[in-house]
């Protein structure tokens, strides 16, 4: 810079402080030289939240539709259970008999039609049995909570059209770390309240890897606009510890994991008892998973797993007495292999899966024991040229359900010793145009099978905490269904559009339904797994905007028509339109955000089965995220149902008593290390 | 160390897990009961869920009542007789309000109860026959008044 005789001489670089000298005419003159000083300077940035994901395939995103939540999304729906936590995803409802027991629902179907999946091995609790039956997961510790269809589900599931919920916590680490790392975590919410302390911590020593994870809940009774609901409160025990050995291209490693949990199921309506039920459920699950890097031509790399898991779950009338008692031992061992580019296909898997499971009965039920094995083969393949995608999965599954003998069962008309077999065929096909810049549209087909469960083939007698007598049906075939699905996705700048829509039909829906008879020596109404042809529809909607410079919005709107096909009558436990609608404002580390969730009454009902009224809520969340030296916080606070609104969830099978929770004051605080 | 903690986690793996189980009990398939007293008269008759129109146990106040005998009815309402035999099975009753009434045991009879009157009013009980200390068989709420 020259100026009057005078030189200056300006220094400027990111990390250090802005540093001048002046020279004049004479000093430079004199040739004379001259040291310049700069000084560093730390810059201190608002914290910034990275966060990995890596998707195989092209397209991936839209042609396995997936529903990922994760980071301060995740933080920000964190509730106590798997279930309350996505209950506002797209297409996602909860069947709940209490706040304890409640799994996901995906486009009306549950049970056993939807797995959930822990780090890919998939959850072999009794939650996909009973509405009183608790998903034995803590959702507080998991890093990632996806939702995914499509046909790379065959390589989990038969069935195409159901779903996947998977969660990532990587209990056993198969890739090296480079230092201690973790996260500790409090989670508070008034209207039980419910207390949570979590810790989660990763060791590196050389090749070993060593992890380590406890969390305990405690909740009380539950309180709603109508007072307290008795006998809703629970507690949770959460444990693991793993260790694994990393190599460049193998790695191995093991998990003990241990869950136990205890909750209530409320009683005082007709078929219930006063009281209500206590139910304890402890899982112990002992785990191997490891990852070989295969160097030929055709395969790359071979995922396998063995899981053995011990679930005992006793249910208590008030008395203390055992009304119900189930003890599940499942092993299961799957491999996984993913190939390089082969014929025109870009990427694919094959996996097999062996499964056993010994399942036992006692107490006052008197369903025999029975044993279950299982072999499974699955295909994926994904092809890509230009605009096209294409994918598609095939699976096989042999199946024998052999029940002991029953001596409890006197002259009863089913055949509850009948030994089954099964022989199940899936498959399903993706195509995916992607036309402009930022559109895609997409269409899915799959043919779909499902072997009953133990329970659908051979439930007999009272289940207490479930309120009914269940009643199976041993001669029982596959349920098989064929789907499709239409979707549209647009993405361009600040804004995007998703529209889904789909029909499922069943050739033989199973489910349990209210034969509208009583068991008269213990009072419950009767269920009995029974068979129809069904037919599920629906459409999904989903928009983004930022409607303006860090202020966003989103929509979204799931709805699910399901009717048994002869009839056109209603099939039960289906949810209503539900319309959810988001604004957040985002301003440095702050988040600020307002939620209402409107949900439209459901007098589409089965027999016996009660309609709902409509209802909506509004909920308001902040968030704060900071960092400390190498220490990142996360701090969510929010207020769910600020009007205090008595509101009913239709897929409770004790809405007749149970409203869902009033005002709820909820503070989560993470800490990442 | 890390060797050993994972020999030891290797070691914990898979070791069978052998538990028993509260194996089930064949169960007593009763649909009703009625109550007879000295008389051989039905003073209660109950049924598939109802109580026969009329019938409430009547209670005098500080009076123990007459021993009152109880069977059971078949689907087919056809006379069972109690367990008897059976010690894993007994009587049990839920009284509304334990305020007004009280129930007994006739003397050395499992299947046979009495009652004596606390307070003057109404309430309802629940008879069950309890196995292994659950219900196999339980009925409504019914009447019973106090004078």
């Amino acid at each position: 810079m020259h100026n009057f005789n005078q030189y200056v001489i300006r220094t400027e670089r990111i990390g250090y402080k802005p540093t001048e000298i002046v020279l004049s005419d004479k000093v430079l003159k004199s040739k004379q030289k001259h040291i310049l000083h700069i000084y560093s300077l730390p810059i201190q940035t608002g914290s910034i939240i990275v966060k990995g994901e890596h998707d195989d395939y092209l397209f991936d995103e839209s042609i396995s539709p997936k529903i990922v939540l994760r980071g301060k999304e995740l933080q920000r729906d964190l509730s106590s259970t798997l279930a309350s936590t996505l209950k506002n995803e797209l297409g996602v409802s909860m069947r709940a008999m209490g706040p304890a027991p409640s799994r996901p629902v995906l486009r009306g179907l549950g049970g056993d039609r939807i797995v959930i999946s822990e780090d890919g091995i998939k959850n072999d609790d009794l939650s996909s049995t009973s509405p009183d039956h608790a998903v034995t997961i803590e959702p507080f510790s998991v890093d990632r909570i996806e939702i995914i269809r499509g046909p790379k589900i065959l390589l989990r599931t038969g069935m195409a059209n159901g779903g996947v919920i998977q969660l990532v916590r990587d209990e056993i680490p198969l890739k090296l770390i480079s230092r201690f790392t973790g996260n500790a975590g409090l989670y508070f919410e008034s209207a039980n309240k419910g207390f949570l302390g979590s810790s989660t911590f990763s060791l590196p020593i050389n090749k070993f890897i060593f992890r380590g994870e406890f969390s305990k809940k405690n909740a009380g009774n539950i309180s709603s606009p109508i007072g307290e609901l008795k006998n809703t409160s629970f507690d949770v025990l959460n444990g693991s510890l793993a260790s694994s050995f990393v190599d460049e291209n193998f790695a191995i490693g093991a998990n003990i994991k241990v869950y136990e949990t205890r909750y209530g199921i409320p009683g005082g309506f007709v078929g219930a008892h006063p009281n209500g039920v206590d139910i304890e459920i402890s899982k112990l699950q002992n785990q191997i998973k490891g990852i070989l890097k295969v160097n030929n031509n055709f395969i790359s790399e071979l995922n396998f797993h063995v899981n053995q898991l011990h679930l005992r779950q006793k249910e208590f009338e008030k008395k203390g007495f055992i009304g119900a008692d189930f003890l599940v031992n499942h092993l299961t061992f799957g491999v996984d292999a993913s190939h390089k580019e082969f014929l025109n296909f870009n990427n694919g898997n094959f996996a097999i899966s062996l499964e056993e499971r010994d399942y036992r009965v006692g107490g006052f039920v008197f369903t025999p024991t029975t044993k279950l094995q299982n072999f499974s083969a699955a295909i994926f393949e994904s092809w890509k040229e230009d605009d096209f995608a294409i994918q598609f999965g095939i699976r096989n599954e042999i199946a024998s359900i052999t029940p002991s003998e029953n001596k409890y069962l006197g002259n009863d008309i089913l055949d509850l010793n009948k030994k089954r077999n099964f022989w199940i065929t899936s498959g399903a096909l993706s195509l995916l145009y992607h036309f402009e810049e930022f559109s895609h549209f997409g269409f899915t087909i799959n043919k779909s099978s499902r072997i009953p469960t133990i329970e659908e083939l051979f439930s007999k007698g009272p289940h207490l905490a479930a309120y009914s007598f269940e009643v199976g049906n041993p001669d029982l075939s596959e349920e098989k269904s064929i789907g499709s699905e239409l979707f549209y996705h647009f993405e361009k700048d600040n804004f995007s559009i998703l529209v889904n829509g789909f029909y499922n039909y069943f050739f033989d829906f199973i489910t349990p339904r209210n034969t509208g008879q009583t068991n008269w020596a213990t009072l419950l109404p009767i269920y009995q797994t029974s068979l129809a042809a069904a037919e599920f529809k629906g459409i999904e909607l989903e928009i983004k905007k930022d409607i303006f410079n860090n202020f966003n919005s989103n929509f979204t709107l799931s709805y699910t028509d399901g009717s048994f096909a002869k009839t056109k009558k209603p099939l039960p436990a289906i949810p209503p339109l539900k319309i959810f609608l988001g604004f957040d404002y985002k301003y440095s580390d702050f988040t600020i955000g307002f939620t209402r969730e409107f949900t439209d009454k459901q007098n589409k009902v089965d027999e016996f089965e009660l309609p709902t009224e409509k209802y909506a809520i509004s909920n308001l969340y902040f968030q704060y995220s900071f960092l400390n030296d190498l220490q990142l916080y996360n701090f969510t606070f929010s207020v769910e149902n600020i009007f205090n609104k008595t509101y009913y969830n239709h897929l409770s099978r004790i809405k007749s008593i149970l409203p869902e929770s009033g005002r709820n004051i909820k503070f989560i605080l993470r800490m990442y290390f | 160390m890390s060797k050993i903690l994972l020999l030891a986690l290797c070691i914990g793996l898979f070791s069978s897990c052998k538990e028993d189980i509260t194996e089930p009990e064949e169960h007593f398939e009763g649909e009703g009961l009625f109550l007879l007293n000295t008389k051989k008269d039905t003073v209660i008759y109950y049924f598939q869920g109802k109580v026969r129109a009329g019938d409430t146990l009547r209670s005098i106040i500080n009076t123990t009542s007459e021993n009152l005998d109880l069977y059971f009815l078949d689907a087919d309402k056809k006379t069972l007789n109690p367990p008897y035999e059976e010690e894993d099975h007994s009587l049990d009753w839920v009284i509304t309000d334990t305020s007004i009434v009280k129930f007994n045991f006739a003397a050395g009879k499992k299947y046979s109860i009495n009652h004596t009157g606390k307070k003057v009013g109404s309430t309802t009980f629940e008879l069950q026959l309890l196995h292994q200390g659950h219900p196999d068989f339980r009925t409504v709420l019914i009447p019973v008044q106090v004078k």
